[in-house]
């Protein structure tokens, strides 16, 4: 599912990735010296768009992704409202004899949105990149030494595998009357089989990947460029619109 | 020319004793076909490892003696010239990639060695459509077959285009067609490319007679001996079996045919071709008659252990398993074949409770598995999985054997005697006190299958038990299966392996495409050669050789 859409031929995958994570990381930081929720909840809502619109990701799956996400933000609502620093003066309703504040409210919507901010870009960027462009990108681009760049493809590939392992050793120990216990001991148990597998097969690969001539050097050719193109100036461009829209609207109508 | 030569060449790893490879000297020309055996603690693979100059560059191994490729001496190579001198395929299909499409792991490798991107687009396309992968080149390689995997590989070695390329049993767990497939193709590329191949692996099946020339090494050093295939089995044969050494089934039956007096060959048949040649020459012709039919397969009127009925299965994705329906009766000795990717594993977990039939139900021992709770059918299956480590959960073989009696408060006294017999059966006795993690391929195997035995259970399924085991450790296990049985035991065993169906099951189940297509008589199954051909299955040599002996043993009477 997720590698149907990272594959899919929409504008934002066609995106360099390495241009992609810095937008994320440049909306964080944005995002931190501001405390209202109207604009958190704007740009969420453009982020939203930009991802069904942009990045050909359907509906249905992305509600499913942001569904912990929305709980998640709920939280911080509701730990506001039961256990506020200070409790605000204008009483909306009481929940059983305890005053619900709409500052306490405003504070708790405000971080939560903020965090579901986090999340949507998060999400914009893992649901739109190929993990085999991102790691390109990172080579070629922000000169992340090759070593770590295959290195993590290589890591990247076990997570499947070591999920079935884990599956397997429950199983295993299933039929052997152990049960479905989660205690400490149970974790000891998973943990020595589940590691002896990890380092023997990362050793392998290893072996594998240096009997192809890897030795981890820049001097390698590059089969796929990651070229800066057309779609990166646009996004770019697209990207410092939506902050200064961001900016003068919460200038014009929030503050 | 000279390609390779070694002289007491020895590798030991840290923190052992004794070398992994024990000197050895050999020579091996340019362009020949080399099959090298050897028991297991012969070093082979290391061998391997030492002539790409991994070991000493990246393994942490201390080397002795010396090797020269091309008269170089492969530690002195750069890592990337060292692979287009030397190009290794691993065993393990699962652990020799990093890249996500077949197509990116074909490419990684070229850009290593840093070709232009012209060259790596002709070498690229060649390399796909050699091994027939031109369709699939986008597909992501965690979901190829095992077989398909394995030919990944292939392309990608094929891609770097070494001098000499050294094979470790590449297809050890593939099944019997996508074994020959393979293999057939490392002969094609050998005879158009004029190529070093070095064979570690001993089921080479019918290529034999394409080999230039077999090296035995031994377990304490040294070549025990070489020479063309012919050769080594027909003047060598009782040493190689002293050693341990796989030798062809076709070169045993033959020598001791001859051994009976009963027929003198002109040359050792090395395949089922030459044997029959051979024997037409000399005007004998196989028995139609089987006497094998004899001991016809029984249908027991009991009542049945396991009942399965109309059970399907299918994961998130895909439909596993379609109407299946067979019965199992109490102290059979099961066989359950088919290609890679058949079903075969699923229809193993359902039957073991470890997954729940979608549709359709199975009944154990009279009651319905719905009406019983998921560890009591747990309880009732023993289930040996592949991976043998993933079933220990104690500090020592003594504690892991006596778990399960442990666990269900039986005394002691009561089972004291039961443990030595069973820590002598598996031949485990001096490793009591050793943590299973320690032990050895072939001895943590037969430990999984000792920790099935100790509870009382009605069933025991094994998966694929003789994966990655030599010919002395399988034979080991077997006999104790076959002990087991004797004994009453009720044993459902997946292979590949059509020789241990042949000579030690009773009944066969072959899933294809998620179906059963045939529930019987082993000796009914290998008659039925369109279904076998359909299922990548192959008739075993030695049943072929049995029939071989029939003929001459009438002839005997004649005379």
């Amino acid at each position: 599912m997720l590698d149907a859409f990272q594959k899919k031929n929409c504008f934002l995958q066609k995106v360099n990735p390495a241009l992609k994570l810095g937008s994320v990381l440049v909306i964080i930081a944005v995002m931190i010296p501001i405390f209202d929720p109207w604009t958190p909840l704007l740009l969420f809502g453009v982020t939203l768009a930009m991802i069904v619109g942009l990045g050909g990701v359907s509906i249905r799956f992305l509600s499913l992704l942001l569904l912990p996400f929305l709980l998640f933000g709920f939280s911080f609502i509701w730990i506001q409202v039961v256990f506020p620093d200070e409790r605000g003066e204008t009483i909306l309703f009481t929940i059983a004899s305890m005053p619900v504040a709409l500052e306490n409210v405003f504070t708790g919507v405000s971080l939560g949105m903020r965090a579901l901010v986090f999340a949507s870009w998060s999400l914009l960027f893992v649901l739109t990149t190929e993990p085999t462009r991102f790691m390109l990108s990172l080579v070629q681009q922000c000169k992340l030494p090759p070593r770590f760049g295959y290195g993590m493809m290589a890591a990247y590939r076990f997570l499947p595998a070591f999920q079935q392992e884990l599956q397997q050793i429950r199983t295993a120990h299933r039929i052997r009357g152990l049960g479905e216990k989660r205690k400490l001991k149970q974790f000891k148990r998973y943990f020595i089989p589940l590691m002896a597998g990890a380092i023997r097969k990362a050793e392998r690969t290893a072996i594998a990947m240096e009997s192809k001539g890897f030795d981890g050097k820049r001097s390698r050719t590059f089969y796929q460029r990651i070229q800066w193109n057309r779609s990166d100036a646009v996004f770019a461009g697209m990207f410092v619109a939506l902050l200064v829209v961001l900016f003068y609207v919460r200038m014009e109508w929030f503050i | 020319m000279i390609d390779i030569q070694t002289t007491d060449v020895s590798v030991r790893y840290p923190m052992q004793n004794n070398p992994s490879l024990p000197p050895v000297s050999l020579e091996i020309n340019q362009g020949e076909k080399i099959l090298l055996l050897g028991a297991s603690g012969s070093g082979k693979s290391t061998l391997a490892l030492a002539l790409q100059g991994l070991i000493p560059r990246t393994i942490d191994a201390e080397k002795t003696g010396s090797v020269a490729v091309k008269g170089m001496a492969p530690e002195s190579w750069s890592i990337t010239d060292a692979c287009q001198h030397v190009g290794i395929l691993f065993q393990d299909p699962d652990t020799q990639f990093c890249m996500v499409t077949v197509e990116e792991e074909i490419i990684f490798g070229l850009e290593n060695i840093g070709i232009s991107v012209d060259e790596i687009e002709t070498r690229l396309e060649n390399s796909l459509a050699m091994t027939g992968l031109t369709k699939r080149r986008h597909d992501s390689i965690n979901n190829l077959s095992g077989g398909l995997k394995q030919k990944t590989a292939i392309a990608c070695l094929l891609a770097i285009d070494p001098e000499t390329m050294v094979l470790d049993e590449p297809t050890a767990n593939l099944d019997p067609q996508s074994t020959e497939d393979i293999l057939q193709l490392w002969m094609d590329i050998a005879e158009n490319k004029n190529k070093t191949l070095l064979f570690i692996e001993h089921n080479i099946g019918n290529l034999l007679p394409d080999i230039d020339r077999v090296i035995v090494l031994s377990k304490n050093g040294g070549v025990i001996t070489e020479g063309s295939p012919r050769e080594v089995f027909r003047h060598s044969f009782s040493a190689l079996e002293e050693e341990g050494v796989w030798i062809p089934t076709i070169c045993r039956e033959a020598l001791k045919l001859e051994a009976e007096g009963k027929m003198n060959w002109s040359q050792l048949p090395l395949s089922l071709e030459e044997w029959e040649t051979e024997c037409t020459r000399i005007g004998m012709e196989k028995s139609d008659i089987d006497s094998t039919t004899a001991e016809k397969y029984q249908i027991r009127d009991e009542k049945p252990l396991m009942e399965v009925k109309n059970v399907s299965f299918s994961y998130r994705d895909h439909q596993a398993l379609t109407n299946i329906q067979f019965n199992l009766y109490a102290g059979e000795f099961v066989a359950l074949a088919g290609a890679n990717g058949a079903g075969k594993s699923t229809l193993a977990k359902l039957l073991a409770g470890i997954h729940v039939p979608t549709t359709g139900s199975i009944i154990r021992n009279g009651t319905p598995s719905e009406n019983m709770r998921t560890d009591d059918i747990m309880k009732q299956t023993g289930f040996v999985f592949q991976n043998p480590e993933h079933q220990f959960i104690c500090d020592t073989v003594e504690d892991e054997l006596t778990y399960g009696w442990r666990i269900a408060g039986v005394a002691q006294k009561e089972w004291q005697k039961d443990v030595e017999d069973m820590l002598a059966m598996f031949h485990l006795t001096d490793k009591r006190r050793e943590n299973p993690f320690s032990l050895s391929q072939g001895q943590k195997r037969r430990l999984s299958v000792a920790t099935m035995l100790t509870s009382k259970q009605d069933l025991l399924i094994l998966d694929e038990p003789t994966f990655g085991q030599d010919e002395a450790n399988t034979s080991a296990l077997m006999n104790i299966l076959q002990n087991l049985h004797r004994n009453g035991k009720t044993i459902l065993m997946i292979t590949h392996d059509m020789e241990l169906i042949e000579q030690y099951a009773e009944k066969v189940l072959l899933v294809d495409e998620g179906a059963i297509k045939y529930d019987g008589a082993v000796d009914t199954f290998f008659e039925k050669k369109e279904l076998l051909h359909q299922a990548s299955v192959q008739v075993p040599v030695s049943r072929e050789l049995k029939r071989w002996r029939e003929t001459f043993l009438r002839q005997e009477i004649l005379c």
